[in-house]
C-alpha cells in the first residue's frame, strides 16, 4: 500500500523535474534579451536587420545575472552581459562565449553637486554607493585603487540598487556612486549631481564595458543562427550610429526625457568590434577580479571570446 | 465546613433593614420609531437577609430589571439604592450570577474564583486560604485547578457562586442560573444556595419563570406582568424549609401562582 | 504500532523525495549544475556560510552577521507592527468609532502588494535600516490588526459584565479579560505577522542595507551563485520557524491564555 504510495510519489516528482529540463527553441522566433538603456539598445532593432521568415522577439532584463541564467535554461539564444559578468561565469566554468562588442564607455563617478568632494582623493572617510559583483564595482575599485584609497578602508562601500543611487546621492545618504547611463546624466540634469570622472583607463581596462553572449552549445549546434544575430547586431549598431536622431528616440520610449538622453550620448558608445586589443583590455579586467577575489581563478579568454563572428560580418 | 475567615463573611447579619430599594423604575427602549416600555413604575424593596424571588413569562421585562439593578443598563428614570444609597455602575455590591456560562476559560476553577480579589489588599497566602475556604463552601475542593471546559454546567454554576461570595456582595442578583441545567443538578444547586444563604445570609433576589423553583427557594415572591412590564402581584410564603413538593401547602401556593401567571 | 511509526515518518517524506529528484538530475546531468547546483555543492557552500572562517570566500563565515542583521530589523519591524497593530486592533474590535475611522484604509492599504512601497519608502526614509523595518512593519501591521479586532469582537461581553460587577475597571479589564479572552486570535495574528515579516525583509535587504540574509540571495542572484540563494533560503526558512516557535513559546510562558488555548 506505502510503495504504490512512494512509486506514484516518485512518478510526479520525476515528470516535474522533467518539466524543468529547457525547452526547445520555436524555430523562427529567435528570443534575445538586453537592458533598456540607450547603449545596450541594438537587439531591439535586430529584427529589421534579419531575414523576412524570422521574427526577433526581445526580453528585457534589470541586470545581466538574470538574462544569463536565462541563456543558459535555454530561453534566450543571445543575451546582452557586461564583460565583467561574462569573466565571471566563464571563470565558474559556464559555458558561454562572447560574440559581438555591445557598447563601450557609458559610465561615471558622480558626486553630489557644490559638495566637499572636488577629486577623487577627497572620497576618503565618504559613503559610495555600489552593487556587489558588477561591472562598475570593479571600476569604481579600480578609480579608487588609483588615487591612492583603499575601498575596504579608505571609504565606505553601501549596497545600494543602481535605480536607488540618484535619490540616495540627493537626500544624502551616499556621497557618490558609479553607475551607468542614464544616471549620471540624470543626476546632473536634476541639479543635485555632477561627474567627478569617467573610469576608462586606456592602459589597462580601458572603455570596454559590455557583449553579447551565446551557449556554447549554439554555436556548435547552430553557427548558422549565430552568424545571422551577430550580422543584425553590426548592422543595427552601424545604422544606430549614423541615425543618432533615431537611437535616442527609440532609447526615450524606455521612458527617459529625449533632452537627457541627448546630453548623455557623448558619453555613451555604442560597439560591435572585438580585435585582439579589446580582448587584451578584458583580460586586464579579469586580472583585477582575481586579484580583488571576486573570482578564485581566471578563465580561458581564448575559449570565452570568439571573433571569428564578428570578422565574418557582413555590414 | 470550617469555620468563616471573617466577620465579614456574613455581612446580612450585620445591619436589618432595606438593604435594596427600587424606586419607580422605568426603561423604555426605542422600537421602529416608537418606544417599547418594558418597566413601567417598578417599585418594591428589600429586606437585608431575605430571598425574594421574582417572577413572570418571558418577556415581562425581569432580566431587564435585574440588569438595571446590576447596573449593567441604565433605568430611563428611577433609582436603585443599596443602603439608602444610589447606584449606577456594576460592583461588588450586587454580583449577578448569569444563566449563560460566564466563567473565564482561560482561568482554572481557583484562578476563577480569585479573580475577584485582585488588586486587593492583602497577602497572597490569606488569599489563597481565603479561596479554598470558598472551594470547599461549594463542594468544589478536589476541582480547584480544572479548566471551565472541563467541567459540568452545574460545577459551572459552582464556580460562578464562590468566584462571586468571596467578594462579600450586599446582594446576589441570579437570573435564571438553574434553568439549563438538568433536573437532578438543579435540585442540588437550588439546596446547596439554601445551605449558603442560611450560612452567610445574603440578600438574595432570585429570577425564574419555574414556579416551583420560586416556591423552593423564596421569602417573598414578586410576581411580574408585562406590557408593561410592571409588579402586579406580591406573596409571602411563610413554610419552612427544607420545602418539600408533596404537600398540600406547597401545591396550594403553586398553584396560586400558575393562575396569576396565567391571566 | 505499525501505524505509529509510519506516522512519524510521513511529514519527512515529500523533502526527502525532492532531495533525492534533486540528487538524481544534478548527478546524472539531466539538469546542467550551472542551472541548478548539486545538492551536495549547496551543502558545502551552506557549510562555509555558515561555519567558515571569514576570508575563505566571498560568503565564508558570514552567517553570523547577516543573521544577526536581518533578526534585528525584523525583530525592530515587528514589534512596531505589533505596537501599533495590537492596542488599534483590539480597540477597533470594540469601539465602532475606531472600526469605522480605520476600516477604509487599512483595508485599501492591505491590497497595495509590499514591492510597490519600497521606492516611496526610499524617499521618506532614505537608504539603510529604517526603509527596511519600515516595510517589515507595513506588512506585518495588517494580521496582527485584523486578527486582534477579530479576536477583541468575538469576546464574549458576559465575560466584561462580570469583570465590572467583581470591580474590574476599565483598563484593568482590557489586559485581565480583553486580551486573554482574545488570545486565540491573537496568537495567530502575531504569528501570521511574524511569517510575513521574514517575508519581507527579503524586499526590505534589497537595497540599501549591507549584509543581511535577504541581501545574500539578492547579491547571489547578481553573481548568478544559485547554490548561496538555496543556502539563504533554507537559512531564512530555518529560522524563520524557530523565531515561530519561539514566539508561541514565549507567550505561552508570559500568557495563561496563550497557554491554555481558550
Amino acid at each position: 500500500m506505502i510503495f504504490k504510495g512512494v512509486f506514484r510519489a516518485a512518478m510526479v516528482g520525476a515528470i516535474s523535474l522533467l518539466m524543468l529540463a529547457p525547452a526547445p527553441a520555436k524555430a523562427s522566433e529567435v528570443k534575445v534579451g538586453t537592458w533598456k538603456t540607450p547603449q545596450t539598445i541594438q537587439p531591439f532593432f535586430y529584427e529589421r536587420f534579419f531575414s523576412e521568415n524570422n521574427k526577433v522577439k526581445v526580453f528585457s532584463f534589470t541586470n545581466p545575472a538574470d538574462q544569463k541564467v536565462a541563456l543558459l535554461a535555454g530561453s534566450l539564444d543571445m543575451c546582452g552581459t557586461t564583460l565583467a559578468h561574462a569573466i565571471h561565469s566563464a571563470s565558474l566554468g559556464q559555458p558561454v562565449v562572447v560574440v559581438a562588442a555591445l557598447c563601450n564607455k557609458s559610465s561615471a563617478l558622480v558626486v553630489r553637486k557644490g559638495g566637499p568632494v572636488k577629486a577623487v582623493k577627497d572620497l576618503k572617510g565618504k559613503k559610495i554607493g555600489y552593487v556587489p559583483g558588477t561591472m562598475h564595482e570593479i571600476l569604481l575599485r579600480e578609480t579608487l585603487t588609483r588615487h591612492g584609497l583603499s575601498p575596504d578602508k579608505d571609504v565606505h562601500l553601501t549596497r545600494v540598487d543602481f535605480f536607488d543611487m540618484g535619490m540616495a546621492l540627493a537626500r544624502g545618504g551616499i556621497d557618490a556612486f558609479l553607475s551607468g547611463e542614464p544616471f549620471p546624466t540624470l543626476a546632473i540634469d536634476q541639479g543635485y549631481g555632477e561627474i567627478l570622472s569617467y573610469p576608462y583607463y586606456t592602459e589597462s581596462v580601458g572603455a570596454i564595458n559590455a557583449g553579447m553572449l551565446v551557449k556554447r552549445e549554439t554555436i556548435a549546434r547552430n553557427p548558422g543562427l549565430v552568424q545571422a544575430l551577430v550580422d543584425a547586431h553590426v548592422r543595427a549598431t552601424i545604422y544606430l550610429q549614423s541615425h543618432p536622431d533615431e537611437w535616442l528616440k527609440r532609447a526615450s520610449s524606455f521612458g527617459t526625457d529625449l533632452r537627457i538622453l541627448e546630453k548623455a550620448a557623448p558619453n555613451i558608445e555604442l560597439a560591435w568590434e572585438m580585435d585582439e586589443d579589446f580582448v587584451r583590455k578584458a583580460r586586464a579586467l579579469g586580472e583585477r577580479m582575481q586579484d580583488l577575489g571576486v573570482i578564485q581563478k581566471e578563465p580561458d579568454y581564448s575559449k570565452l571570446f570568439d571573433l571569428s563572428f564578428v570578422g565574418k560580418a557582413a555590414r | 465546613m470550617s469555620p468563616p475567615l471573617r466577620d465579614a463573611a456574613q455581612p446580612g447579619r450585620k445591619e436589618k433593614g432595606r438593604i435594596l430599594e427600587i424606586k419607580r423604575l422605568q426603561k423604555v427602549f426605542p422600537l421602529n420609531g416608537g418606544f417599547l416600555p418594558a418597566l413601567d413604575e417598578v417599585t418594591f424593596w428589600a429586606e437585608s437577609g431575605e430571598l425574594i424571588c421574582i417572577i413572570g413569562r418571558s418577556g415581562c421585562g425581569k432580566s431587564t430589571l435585574l440588569k438595571i439593578m446590576a447596573g449593567f443598563v441604565p433605568p430611563s428614570s428611577g433609582e436603585v439604592l443599596i443602603k439608602g444609597k444610589p447606584v449606577k455602575t456594576p460592583g461588588p455590591d450586587r454580583c449577578v450570577i448569569f444563566q449563560e456560562d460566564a466563567l473565564f476559560p482561560w482561568l482554572t476553577v481557583r484562578e476563577n474564583i480569585a479573580f475577584g480579589l485582585r488588586g486587593r489588599d492583602q497577602t497572597k497566602q490569606s488569599k489563597a486560604a481565603e479561596v479554598e475556604w470558598f472551594l470547599e463552601l461549594v463542594g468544589l475542593g478536589e476541582f480547584g485547578d480544572y479548566l471551565p471546559n472541563e467541567i459540568s454546567g452545574g460545577m459551572k454554576q459552582r464556580v460562578a457562586l464562590a468566584r462571586v461570595l468571596i467578594l462579600k456582595p450586599e446582594v446576589l442578583l441570579m437570573d435564571e442560573p438553574f434553568a439549563s441545567l438538568d433536573a437532578q443538578s438543579r435540585e442540588e444547586m437550588q439546596n446547596l444556595l439554601l445551605t449558603l444563604w442560611q450560612e452567610l445570609a445574603h440578600t438574595i433576589l432570585f429570577v425564574t419563570h419555574d414556579v416551583n423553583e420560586a416556591v423552593v427557594l423564596a421569602d417573598r415572591i414578586l410576581l411580574m406582568g408585562k406590557n408593561p412590564g410592571r409588579i402586579r402581584e406580591e406573596i409571602r410564603i411563610d413554610l419552612t424549609r427544607p420545602r418539600e413538593k408533596e404537600t398540600g401547602a406547597f401545591m396550594n401556593v403553586s398553584r396560586r401562582l400558575h393562575e396569576a401567571l396565567r391571566d | 504500532m505499525h501505524r505509529a511509526g509510519v506516522g512519524r515518518v510521513l511529514p519527512a517524506v515529500i523533502p526527502a523525495l525532492f532531495i533525492l529528484a534533486w540528487t538524481g538530475a544534478s548527478t546524472t546531468g539531466l539538469i546542467p549544475t550551472y542551472l541548478l547546483p548539486h545538492p551536495l555543492e549547496i551543502a558545502g557552500s551552506g557549510y562555509t556560510y555558515v561555519l567558515g572562517q571569514p576570508g575563505e570566500g566571498p560568503y565564508a563565515g558570514r552567517f553570523l552577521s547577516d543573521a544577526g542583521a536581518s533578526l534585528l530589523r525584523v525583530g525592530c519591524g515587528f514589534a512596531a507592527a505589533v505596537a501599533a497593530g495590537l492596542p488599534l486592533g483590539i480597540l477597533s474590535g470594540r469601539l465602532s468609532v475606531v472600526h469605522r475611522l480605520m476600516s477604509t484604509t487599512v483595508n485599501a492599504l492591505r491590497a497595495v502588494p509590499g514591492i510597490t512601497w519600497l521606492p516611496l519608502a526610499m524617499v521618506w526614509f532614505g537608504i539603510g535600516m529604517r526603509t527596511t523595518v519600515f516595510l517589515v512593519a507595513l506588512a506585518a501591521f495588517f494580521p496582527v490588526y485584523l486578527n486582534a479586532a477579530a479576536g477583541a469582537r468575538q469576546v464574549n461581553p458576559l465575560w466584561l459584565q462580570a469583570g465590572a460587577m467583581m470591580g474590574v475597571r476599565r483598563l484593568r479589564g482590557t489586559f485581565a479579560i480583553l486580551l486573554p479572552g482574545a488570545m486565540s486570535h491573537v496568537m495567530t495574528g502575531l504569528r501570521l505577522g511574524l511569517g510575513i515579516s521574514w517575508a519581507y525583509l527579503v524586499l526590505g535587504e534589497l537595497t540599501g542595507v549591507p549584509n543581511g540574509l535577504g541581501a545574500v540571495i539578492m547579491d547571489a542572484r547578481m553573481l548568478g551563485r544559485i547554490d548561496m540563494i538555496v543556502v539563504g533560503i533554507i537559512v531564512i526558512a530555518v529560522i524563520g520557524r524557530v523565531s515561530d516557535l519561539l514566539l508561541q513559546l514565549g507567550m505561552k510562558f508570559c500568557f495563561k491564555s496563550a497557554r491554555r488555548g481558550a
